[in-house]
């Protein structure tokens, strides 16, 4: 990292310098190797994650001088897209941060490097018994090869206000199947005058902005964690579909314990209303933690987050993982240097650094067993580990899947708005996802 | 040699082949190309195009989108017009007015269509305030298929309004008062010298209103993707929220360009009938 200060004082200093190195020594000076990367993240700002990506850059560029590593700044919605429209034109960063959504593109473009040989080839099982999340590098490996390699892991999760429950006498605990859910949310809504003050969970069921759904959980809990079988075939036509789209509806429908109006809500537009307390439970990415106890217009010691329901509550609902990744261009003329950084960024040293101050989620075992890591701050983080620990799913990235969970939640509008029987909406929601392929 | 005058033309003309004929040449060739996650494939001759006009959701699409540009035209000219009308006249009440009217449109379309969004919303919109202190029971708007539809032209009435009212106002000002005087003393009333004086001289500033507002309201993206994001149950899916989604979102830049192609051409067929039906009204 340069700034612009940096490389006029650099373009002043540097002559005298290379003189003086001409004149003083017998061994020639070895130029800097320049490193570009593309991330959502800036540095030179302020925010947890900018500060975490600071400290790295500055202890990698520290140990290892003979690199330099220069961040340009992107918007992160288009921030794989153009890493591999820019791969075709060959005017590519050397590496590219991929989010996890959109790795079917990366791998289906055969734009990345295999990070295999220079990065987890040398592992050894001490190493691997450290991960949190080891799927996660099988996940990202397609015909031996290695596309890229995790930074920060993002599941979905259903958060809650603890007070509320403790208010309703609930043990959140209890709270294992979907029945149960839908009491929890029945008792922690408010309604006044008739009217629905606070709604016992909000629900994103627009097709727009839109991820994992409470009925999308529960078809992958019936199906072994799975949502594309063979060839990717979406396998969501099925009764475990029907039983799991009559579920999510029935909240909205039956229990009356969600909007009518969540079929045009986005994920943001609950998270906001769950932050305003216009909502009790929600779903949102555990990355959305501080940000919503920061904001909360309620008392943010409440803020608790809980297992996914399942149908028999015999085991929770599938943590459906995703995250940001590093990727280094496959025709990177410095991939050995952009490798070498890629490998500090993702690992346990830097994991530290995201976790404080960047306020991630560990991908080590190791950074949990430090001392500072032991204060209740971090009580959730432990707790979100375990949970994924007990119920980590990936969906297939070369399968594409960007949409699937808005054919679902087509699905679950056709069938309370447009009376289309659930078997003939699921239908229509595989062969759309089928035609995406 | 290049004559002198075409040299002037060049910059201009350079301009509009690297910016509209370049793009739109690229789109048609990507059109007859299998176009999957950025790579192009192989020429697939007409296949893209049977595929989206065999598509139930390109036809949803291409109804949509015909319902709402031309209800939102028709009611965004109305409202253009009488405003219009109204602020011609000088006075207090019309300087306060003009500004007022104009907020929406200078509101980014984005910004304008989520604060619509919270207004319309039934759970924590100002709806919602006026729910609770009305004792009124109002319908859940933006989750209603209808109630969708109609909010997506509010939102387009809303904030292009001011723009029709602004074309509208300066074509009534640029008639001479000297011929609505001239009227008046032959005796016309206020309906006949707008029927005779008004309407005919205000046709060119009417037919450009209305070629702009149709092409405005069937290309534009952001109403539908930030008000309903298509929805409930596709009723608000245009066909440029369509093409957005299935280019940008799965990566089919094939179909996506196919289907641009047929909106171009839809495009051209719309303003080419409305202006011949001007010119065949005028000639009338």
């Amino acid at each position: 990292m340069r700034g612009r200060l940096g490389l006029l004082r650099t373009m002043a200093i540097a002559p005298c310098l290379a003189l003086a190195g001409a004149l003083l020594s017998p061994v020639p000076v070895q130029a800097a190797e320049t490193v570009t990367m593309w991330t959502f993240l800036n540095p030179e700002k302020d925010s947890p994650r900018d500060r975490a990506l600071r400290q790295i850059i500055e202890n990698f560029e520290a140990a290892n001088p003979e690199i330099d590593i220069a961040v340009e700044s992107q918007v992160w919605s288009t921030l794989t897209e153009k890493f591999v429209v820019s791969h075709r034109s060959g005017t590519a960063p050397d590496i590219g941060w991929i989010v996890g959504e959109a790795m079917g593109l990366l791998i289906n473009s055969d734009t990345a490097a295999d990070l295999g040989p220079p990065i987890a080839d040398k592992w050894d099982a001490a190493y691997r018994e450290n991960l949190v999340l080891p799927q996660a590098y099988d996940w990202l490996t397609k015909d031996g090869k290695l596309h890229a390699m995790p930074i920060m892991a993002i599941s979905l999760v259903l958060f809650y206000r603890k007070d509320l429950f403790a208010e309703a006498g609930i043990d959140v605990a209890k709270v294992k199947t979907w029945d149960a859910f839908a009491d929890a949310a029945k008792k922690v809504q408010l309604e006044k005058d008739g009217r629905v003050e606070r709604w016992g969970t909000g629900l994103h069921l627009s097709t727009e902005k839109t991820t994992m759904s409470p009925a999308a959980n529960a078809l992958m809990a019936q199906q072994g964690g799975r949502l594309f079988g063979e060839k990717c075939k979406a396998m969501l036509a099925n009764e475990d579909g029907v039983r799991a789209l009559q579920m999510q509806n029935g909240l909205i429908t039956e229990a009356k314990v969600a909007s009518p109006e969540s079929f045009v809500y986005t994920l943001d537009d609950v998270i906001e209303q769950f932050t305003a307390g216009k909502v009790a439970i929600t779903t949102a990415g555990n990355s959305r933690y501080g940000s919503i106890a920061q904001k909360a217009g309620w008392d943010a010691a409440g803020l608790g987050i809980m297992p996914w329901p399942s149908f028999d509550g015999t085991a929770p609902g599938p943590q459906l993982l995703s995250g940001w990744f590093a990727a280094v261009s496959k025709d990177s003329p410095r991939k050995e240097a952009a490798a070498k950084f890629v490998a500090y960024m993702t690992g346990p040293e830097a994991a530290e650094l995201w976790t404080d101050p960047g306020g991630q989620v560990p991908i080590y075992k190791s950074v949990f067993a430090q001392a500072k890591f032991q204060a209740p701050a971090y009580d959730w983080m432990r707790e979100l580990a375990g949970m994924w620990a007990a119920a980590e799913v990936w969906l297939p990235p070369d399968c594409n899947a960007t949409r699937t969970f808005a054919d679902l939640n087509t699905a679950s509008q056709k069938v309370v708005l447009g009376e289309v029987s659930p078997m003939d909406a699921l239908k229509a929601a595989e062969e759309a996802t089928a035609a995406r392929q | 040699m290049i004559p002198r005058a075409y040299r002037y033309l060049l910059p201009a003309l350079l301009i509009e082949v690297a910016f509209v004929f370049a793009p739109l040449a690229i789109g048609i060739y990507y059109s007859f190309h299998r176009v999957r996650f950025f790579e192009l494939g192989a020429f697939t001759w007409f296949q893209n195009y049977a595929d989206v006009l065999s598509s139930s959701a390109f036809v949803n699409s291409l109804l949509v989108t015909t319902t709402f540009a031309l209800t939102a035209t028709v009611l965004t000219f109305v409202v253009g017009f009488a405003l219009a009308i109204f602020l011609s006249r000088e006075g207090a009440p019309q300087v306060a007015i003009r500004a007022v009217v104009l907020i929406p449109y200078v509101i980014a379309m984005l910004v304008g269509s989520m604060l619509l969004k919270w207004i319309l919303s039934s759970d924590a919109g100002l709806l919602s305030l006026a729910n609770a202190w009305l004792s009124l029971d109002l319908p859940t708007i933006l989750g209603d298929p209808d109630y969708a539809m109609a909010a997506l032209v509010a939102n387009g009435v809303w904030r292009d309004s001011a723009f029709a009212m602004i074309l509208l106002l300066a074509g009534l000002k640029s008639i001479s008062p000297t011929l609505i005087a001239a009227a008046r003393i032959d005796g016309a009333g206020t309906w006949l010298t707008f029927r005779a004086i008004v309407l005919p001289l205000l046709r060119p500033t009417i037919m450009i209103t209305l070629v702009r507002l149709l092409l405005h309201f069937t290309n534009v993206l952001t109403f539908a993707f930030i008000l309903t994001g298509g929805g409930p149950n596709d009723a608000t899916e245009t066909l440029t929220l369509r093409i957005y989604r299935v280019g940008f979102q799965d990566y089919d830049l094939g179909t996506a360009n196919a289907m641009a192609v047929i909106l171009a051409i839809v495009n051209i067929v719309a303003v080419s009938l409305l202006v011949y039906a001007f010119r065949r009204r005028g000639r009338g």
